[in-house]
């Protein structure tokens, strides 16, 4: 057990809590019907912020080159933003 | 190397990467840059994906609403736990191979057990779905829950084959060499994106 | 050495090191000669698609009249567009001769891998030529009913879009390869290595184009054909540049074999107790 709190002391610890609790939040914020392109729009920001979390700790990006930042960030902006757009637009 | 006040400096998972100094910490790309090619191309085609699911929901978007009734989110919010820890196991496990740590290969076999524990989930659902007469030719939106899942699910296939891998690697207890190391890092890379998608999937079609 | 390789003539009564250069330097012509098959293939390839008026592709869920109409409006540039894959496939098999002759040069690759890679290379031809021969069987003549046109516009796409497998397994055999260089610099990029993996991955939608005639998922869908082969072009840029680079690295080590004794150039020779291998 020390070491199961050991690493939720930890940054990457913190993160996973963080996600867990974005999951729960966008689940509920999801559910059901007639949320609508708003709530839609919200759930897929979310995500998207969810993945550049684990990106940025999970998978070490935030010490990574610049450029690798970059791509990351330009990928969750620019797919979710479209993603976004889309669900708003069509 | 101890912080100002006597307090032990933090080591193993709740240390950071390796720094150079005090204040800046030395940019270092996990494994080779080949993996980040492999990943970011996998999440660009992803993307496509994602794209053309909401291109055409909205031009039937009673059928889609229709088969996102029949899901089931309790699913995909457990398996998006599962993965969430199965990458936090993997990431601590990257960590502390760095300082040589026992814990390794037990932390890479809960991940796998997680993607296990996904994949017997997703076969549930797929029988539950199969039962009721839905297959990926029923209409559009199950065309694209079976199609997307299953591809996803192909690319979590591979990350536990390579996890096994890993395991057996870091088992032997001896020090990497640094081919070795680059494979652990690359195979924890894929999983993170493995993980990473499922994040984008799951309320795609579940919940938006 | 540079003095004979304008191509002049080799005086027999030059010396036999002299000769030995003048041979190796017409190897290396073919070699890099079939390396450019790769550049070749693709863009014939690619040009037979526009010639037969398939760019964009016709549809999976296009009517019989539409389709021999496509036929008979193209006839010309349909036989032209078969005659392409079939000499597209040609220039494919010297490609691949080229990619095993340099995966050769990598020590300790054991022959299985460059058996792999060859077998593979030659079995992907045949996803050239045959769909190439359903093109000109198809046009052959278009007074047919269009039912009977249609039916083979199908084996044509079919066969066209849906054997990504021979690749799957060539491209993993050369990127296993490129990976157990252990060298520093390697002979190939070791990011090439993972675009090859990656690469028929991308192909493996494919497999869903049986199940649907329309969407994504068809023939002519974003997933099946356009990615692809937009992959496939990236790729064959990709493993030609770098095997031109890899060419160039052993035309620039010369006839090194004669050293041991060993001609690298010879039949068999599969890179172990070669140049920087072990004994």
């Amino acid at each position: 057990m020390t070491l199961a709190l050991q690493i939720l002391r930890s940054p990457l610890g913190a993160a996973w809590l963080v996600l867990v609790l974005a999951t729960v939040v966008s689940a509920i914020v999801g559910w059901g019907q007639g949320g609508g392109a708003a709530a839609g729009s919200a759930v897929l920001g979310i995500s998207f912020l969810k993945a550049y979390l684990v990106a940025d700790q999970f998978m070490e990006v935030r010490t990574a080159p610049t450029w690798l930042r970059w791509a990351f960030g330009g990928y969750c902006a620019g797919v979710g933003g479209t993603l976004i757009g889309l669900l708003l637009l069509l | 190397m101890s912080a100002p006040g006597g307090v032990p400096a933090p080591s193993g998972i709740a240390a950071g990467p390796p720094t150079a100094g005090r204040d800046r910490p030395t940019r270092r790309l996990p494994a080779e840059l080949g993996a980040w090619l492999f990943v970011l191309a996998d999440l660009t085609v992803f993307a496509f994906l994602f794209g053309a699911y909401l291109v055409d929901r909205s031009g039937q978007e009673a059928v889609f609403r229709a088969g996102q009734d029949r899901l089931l989110p309790v699913f995909g919010v457990v398996n998006t736990l599962l993965l969430l820890t199965s990458s936090l196991a993997v990431a601590t496990a990257v960590r502390l191979l760095r300082r040589g740590s026992p814990a390794v290969p037990r932390l890479l076999g809960l991940a796998v057990a997680c993607g296990l524990a996904f994949s017997v989930l997703k076969i549930a659902e797929y029988g539950d779905k199969l039962s009721h007469g839905l297959d990926p030719q029923t209409d559009a939106f199950f065309m694209y829950y079976f199609v997307l899942t299953g591809v996803h699910w192909f690319h979590l296939a591979c990350g536990l084959l390579m996890l096994t891998g890993m395991i057996a690697v870091t088992r032997r207890g001896s020090p990497l060499s640094p081919h070795e190391r680059i494979y652990v890092e690359a195979g924890a890379t894929f999983w993170h994106m493995v993980d990473l998608l499922w994040i984008v999937l799951f309320p795609l079609l579940y919940l938006v | 050495m540079s003095s004979v390789a304008d191509g002049q003539d080799v005086v027999r009564s030059a010396s036999p090191a002299v000769a030995r250069s003048s041979q190796f330097l017409w190897m290396m012509r073919f070699q890099r000669a079939c390396a450019w098959g790769g550049a070749a293939s693709i863009t014939i390839f690619i040009g037979g698609f526009a010639l037969a008026g398939f760019i964009p592709p016709v549809g999976a869920n296009d009517s019989a009249a539409e389709i021999a109409r496509h036929y008979r409006d193209h006839q010309v540039g349909i036989q032209l567009g078969g005659l392409c894959f079939i000499v597209a496939g040609m220039f494919y098999a010297a490609f691949t001769g080229a990619i095993s002759a340099q995966m050769s040069r990598i020590p300790g690759v054991h022959r299985s891998v460059h058996y792999v890679q060859l077998a593979s290379g030659a079995f992907g031809c045949l996803t050239y030529l045959v769909p190439g021969l359903f093109l000109e069987i198809a046009a052959f003549r278009v007074d047919r009913p269009d039912e009977t046109i249609r039916m083979l516009n199908d084996m044509f796409w079919i066969l066209a879009v849906m054997p990504w497998t021979p690749f799957l397994t060539q491209n993993w055999a050369f990127a296993f390869a490129i990976l157990a260089d252990r060298r520093s610099p390697s002979l190939f990029p070791r990011w090439l290595a993972y675009f090859n993996v990656w690469a028929p991955i991308s192909f493996a939608p494919s497999v869903l184009l049986p199940f649907f005639h329309a969407g994504p998922f068809a023939w002519q869908g974003i997933f099946v054909v356009w990615i692809p082969a937009i992959v496939f072009i990236l790729q064959f840029a990709a493993n030609v540049t770098c095997l031109l680079r890899a060419i160039a690295d052993e035309e620039a080590e010369g006839p090194q074999g004669e050293r041991d004794g060993a001609d690298p150039c010879r039949p068999g020779a599969t890179g172990l107790g070669a140049v920087g291998g072990v004994r």
